[in-house]
């Protein structure tokens, strides 16, 4: 046997890894599997009601900083006036861009030239982000990526096909049935490969070896029903004895560790799928190997499954049971509402998202269906969090409203926000450090472990949302390093100081254009009135701009040389972009 | 050593201040901690789950026979090199209480030559078998579901968080932070800010009621582009006041927000500015370690570690708790290739930090201890291992009882009195044990120690002794 084969091979990223940090590594609704398509309305068809109606350039951009990687004021002035609902049915109509095809053009490049690529697909990540139209699809794979995690920073992080395929497979499904989104992660290479079920074999009686439990405790801890019993409103549920029910125990898990095994890689050879794998194996479903896949009755969170099951139908059983599992819903809507709208829902918005995602459809603001009516249907969990009354008609003075804006979508929002030039994100060396805490702190797909930078249950000790027992995930990564790594990082690229390639010389990419502001320099009110809309939504107070208009009137343009005009202009909108970008209302999301 | 009495000089001018007449009534029961002298636990976090078995193996050739039969299938994967699981190829612990083993030896794998000499020299010791409990279980009682077990078992991050913090996740006070809460009620710090200190990211291990973690640089003091540069910022033209004003705006602003989430963001600001400036002022006041750390992410958080060590006369600390952590062991696959790197790494960062402490001749206040999500199986799932329970664990100090191994491996076969299936151990020594031990060295007294480790009494002994 060989040994070595489970293991994949190449890890590194880039030189001098020492900054990233490698780790391990309802309801009973929608009861019918059968597919009931339900015709939705085209666009425009509906009356808007006035909550439907984006009708101000203040609702445009905060829709677009929930909902995309944030807008520019192109975006803006596309949205205002327009419905919610038809720019909904819009974005999940807009062509899908797939990272695949570019990246496998330069690692196939690479390959036959015998020469090292990094960060292929993170440079592919920042630059779609950035621009890209399908914003609401891609922002809703980000938003699964942080809750079916893969990472590059083990033994994934040079295998660009793997990773590429993993982030098109969350955007084919964003808007997909969740019950085929965990198949296809399941059968994934990226994550096969992540969490070590690749060549996982049946137990071995005379070597004493079991199968790899690893992706069975996972799927079902983080990616489908979670540990403890659940309402459809989120609510944990209690026993006798006043505890949370456990949905498993070990039992179940090496149960199911038995069904997640005979997969490998699309070839010849269950074990030596490095030598003898397909072409195009790395980008493609796994290959199920029915002789290395256990034959023994598999018992798990009460079904069996006989034994002499084939694999593939043993899969299939085990992933209708997590879908079909009471606590799915509700434990996959509250994640998703965390990463769109607020950080701890009311148990009455996660009930009304999770009862969408259960019976696969829901009601748009102008009154047209959206969903295909099968239990897990995306497009209609998604409209369910974007368009709840909370979210759409938000109480502005409840404290507890809001979130703390992840690092990665306050630099891309910056980025969108400026205008920055197209250009090669692989030119950019310090994007590629972003994990860094003494830059941002998070990254793209390289999370330290399968459970993300933070946790959704995350509670931040010594703080006023702690106190007042809120959720609130992304200040696990908030720390005296990171805050004032961000924005240091932010103020890099905002002056331009990073675009430089590796042979020091200036790049095109990434370089913000601020035609726009640097006309207003001269008038500190407009130009921070400009950054309150793009970047705050308006929302600034009025104690903050004061302060931001403050300095800027402090900064004179040019007192001595009129040839510095332009520059010192510069200057001023470089500070008062940063000041903005390091404002709670800029941090905060409400 | 100017530090004692710099800081008795510090509380007693306090107590001629505002609480002078407070101060001089009894106060013992409930200040109680010991703060003379300058101590810091540092815990190196092992995320993912370090191999118990990988990291303690059996000596004698019947002990190791047995093992090498069960890891068949994986033992081969070391390799014949510097990583081979030979039993020619361990190094040997030469433990001054052998003896209490019986026939059994034990070793170190080969790819930690400076942790196996810390040991020999009495440095370092082993504490054998340690992990949750809530109270003491045997194999009987765990297949019948006949005792209280820690909730969640085999979980990562609950096993991580029950390590850290005595509880599943969720727990919001770690032993950590309630050990420095208690020394910084005594007055042991003049700036609580840097009692309790990260170089991994927010951890609820140092999480208490007064203190909560200061995150470290690992390239050296933050450095915060847009208040360093001031220059770019106007006050070329002479102005300060645009210098004020960016300075409040960095702090977060002058009035309190109503918001939550954007007062704590608000809040995180002031306070890392704040903090930074004092951390910086003391770090560009003190002259520099010389001591070379490996560059890895291990080596550069150890190294922030120690230079913050370094600092504890200009940042008035007498009593800080640490944490620094390294991912890599969830070896469900591939752990012949990775974790003998992975261990190396960790053993260089070690070896490195002690020789630093050395340095700063305060080795005698530093303790650097183990910690884990869960130890592994003994059984093999093909080329990796599984979710444990019990784990072997690393203890490094000049004032570590050394060259011993408390507790007892259970032996390396499987169906054995503490086997959970497929070698997962059950615990013999409990983590509270393991933590109060460290608690009281740190000065804290027998009441302050149960009041944070409830199932301490059901153990017996609150201390094992090994510090």
């Amino acid at each position: 046997m060989q040994r070595h084969t489970k293991r994949l091979l190449g890890s590194a990223i880039m030189a001098g890894v020492i900054l990233m940090t490698p780790a391990c590594g309802g309801g009973g609704g929608g009861d019918s599997p059968t597919p009931t398509p339900t015709p939705t309305s085209p666009s425009g068809t509906s009356t808007p009601s006035a909550e439907d109606t984006l009708s101000t350039n203040e609702e445009s951009a905060r829709l677009l900083i929930q909902a995309s990687f944030g807008p520019s004021q192109a975006d803006i002035d596309a949205l205002t006036g327009r419905s919610m609902s038809g720019w909904y049915r819009d974005q999940i109509a807009e062509p899908r861009f797939q990272h695949l095809p570019g990246i496998l053009d330069k690692e196939l490049a690479a390959r036959a030239s015998g020469t090292d690529v990094y960060n292929l697909h993170s440079n592919s990540f920042w630059q779609a982000a950035v621009e890209e139209d399908d914003q609401l699809r891609q922002r809703m794979a980000f938003a699964l990526s942080q809750i079916m995690v893969i990472s590059d920073s083990g033994d994934l992080g040079g295998w660009h096909l793997m990773l590429a395929d993993y982030m098109d497979i969350l955007s084919e499904h964003a808007f997909g049935n969740y019950r085929e989104l965990l198949e296809a992660v399941t059968y994934s290479p990226a994550m096969a490969g992540y969490l070590t079920y690749l060549t996982n074999a049946k137990a071995d009686p005379y070597s004493g070896r079991m199968p790899d439990e690893n992706y069975a405790r996972e799927v079902m801890q983080l990616f489908s029903i979670g540990l403890v019993e659940l309402e459809m409103n989120g609510e944990v549920r209690t026993g006798a004895d006043g505890n949370p029910i456990e949905t498993y125990t070990n039992d179940d898990v090496r149960g199911l560790a038995k069904v997640f095994t005979g997969l490998s890689l699309k070839g010849s050879n269950f074990w030596n799928w490095y030598n003898t794998r397909d072409d195009d194996a790395e980008y493609s479903r796994l290959v199920m190997f029915d002789e290395w896949h256990s034959e023994e009755e598999k018992s798990f969170l009460g079904v069996t499954i006989p034994a002499g099951t084939s694999g593939d139908e043993s899969i299939g059983i085990a992933l209708d049971t997590l879908a079909e599992h009471p606590n799915t819903p509700p434990f996959i809507s509250r994640q998703l509402i965390q990463r769109f709208t607020t950080s701890h829902p009311s148990p009455a918005y996660i009930e009304r998202v999770a009862t969408a995602f259960a019976n696969g459809r829901y009601t748009l603001l102008d009154g047209s269906q959206i969903g295909d009516g099968r239990r897990g249907d995306l497009s209609a969990t998604l409209a369910a969090v974007l368009m709840d009354e909370e979210a759409v008609n938000t109480n502005m003075s409840d404290p507890g409203w809001g979130r703390v804006r992840e690092p990665i979508l306050r630099f891309i929002h910056w980025a969108r926000a400026m205008n920055v030039n197209s250009g090669d994100a692989s030119k950019l060396g310090l994007l590629g450090w972003a994990n860094s805490p003494d830059f941002l702190g998070q990254h793209p797909y390289r999370s330290p472990s399968v459970f993300n930078y933070y946790r959704p249950g995350y509670i931040a000790p010594g703080t006023a949302t702690g106190d007042a027992g809120l959720t609130a995930p992304e200040l696990q990564i908030v720390n005296a390093s990171t805050v004032i790594g961000y924005a240091s990082f932010m103020d890099y690229f905002q002056r331009g100081w990073v675009q430089y390639d590796e042979d020091g010389e200036r790049t095109t990419g990434f370089l913000p254009d601020l035609t726009v502001e640097t006309a207003m320099a001269d008038d500190p009110e407009a130009l921070v009135d400009r950054l309150d809309l793009l970047l705050t939504a308006g929302q600034m107070d009025e104690e903050t701009k004061a302060r931001i208009i403050g300095v800027l009137n402090e900064m004179p343009i040019a007192p001595y040389n009129p040839d510095n005009e332009e520059e010192h202009r510069r200057i001023r909108v470089d500070v008062a972009v940063n000041m903005v970008l390091t404002t709670p209302e800029f941090l905060v999301q409400r | 050593m100017i530090r004692p009495d710099r800081r008795l000089f510090l509380r007693s001018t306090a107590a001629i201040g505002g609480a002078g007449m407070l101060s001089l009534l009894p106060r013992m029961p409930a200040h109680a901690a010991d703060t003379s002298g300058y101590k810091a636990m540092v815990c190196l976090f092992l995320r993912g789950g370090l191999d118990c078995h990988d990291l303690l193996l059996p000596y004698d050739q019947s002990s190791y026979d047995s093992y090498a039969s069960i890891r068949e299938t994986m033992i081969g994967g070391y390799g014949d090199g510097a990583a081979s699981r030979e039993r020619s190829n361990l190094t040997q612990l030469n433990a001054i209480n052998n003896d209490s083993f019986n026939q059994r030896r034990f070793a170190l794998p080969p790819e930690m030559p400076g942790v196996r000499a810390l040991f020999e020299a009495g440095d370092a010791a082993i504490v054998a078998n340690v992990g949750p409990l809530t109270e003491p279980v045997t194999r009987e009682q765990f297949l019948n579901d006949a005792s209280a077990l820690p909730r969640r078992l085999f979980s990562h991050n609950d096993q991580q968080s029950t390590w850290s913090a005595l509880g599943p996740e969720g727990a919001r006070y770690g032993w950590g932070g309630l050990i420095a809460d208690r020394a910084v009620e005594a007055g042991a710090n003049g700036e609580a800010t840097f009692s309790v200190m990260s170089s991994s990211g927010h951890d609820v291990f140092l999480s208490g009621q007064l203190v909560q973690p200061y995150q470290l640089g690992l390239d050296g003091p933050p450095r915060f582009a847009a208040v360093e540069n001031p220059g770019l910022l106007g006050t070329a033209y002479g102005s300060s006041a645009a210098m004020d004003l960016l300075r409040e705006h960095y702090r977060g602003g002058a009035s309190q927000r109503a918001n939550y989430f954007e007062r704590d963001m608000a809040d995180a600001s002031a306070k890392a500015l704040g903090a930074s400036e004092l951390f910086s002022k003391a770090f560009a006041e003190t002259p520099p370690l010389t001591t070379t750390f490996p560059q890895t992410f291990i080596g550069s958080q150890l190294k922030a570690i120690a230079q913050s060590i370094n600092l504890r006369d200009e940042l008035d600390a007498g009593r800080q708790v640490y944490i620094a952590s390294q991912g890599g062991f969830d070896t469900h696959s591939g752990q012949a290739g990775s974790l003998p790197a992975t261990l190396a790494q960790v053993d260089a960062a070690i070896t490195a930090f002690y020789q630093a402490l050395g340095e700063m001749d305060i080795a005698n206040g530093v303790v650097l201890f183990t910690a884990s999500d869960f130890g592994r199986t003994l059984s093999v799932n093909g080329d990796g291992t599984d979710h444990g329970w019990g784990a072997h664990h690393l203890v490094i100090g000049g004032s570590v009882n050394g060259r011993t191994i408390y507790g007892d491996p259970p032996p390396s076969v499987l169906e054995h009195d503490l086997d959970a299936e497929q070698g997962r151990l059950i615990p013999t020594l409990s983590v509270e044990q393991y933590a109060s031990t460290l608690a009281r060295w740190f000065g804290l007294d027998s009441r302050e120690v149960s009041s944070i480790f409830p199932n301490l009494a059901t153990f017996g002994s609150s201390s094992l002794g090994f510090v």
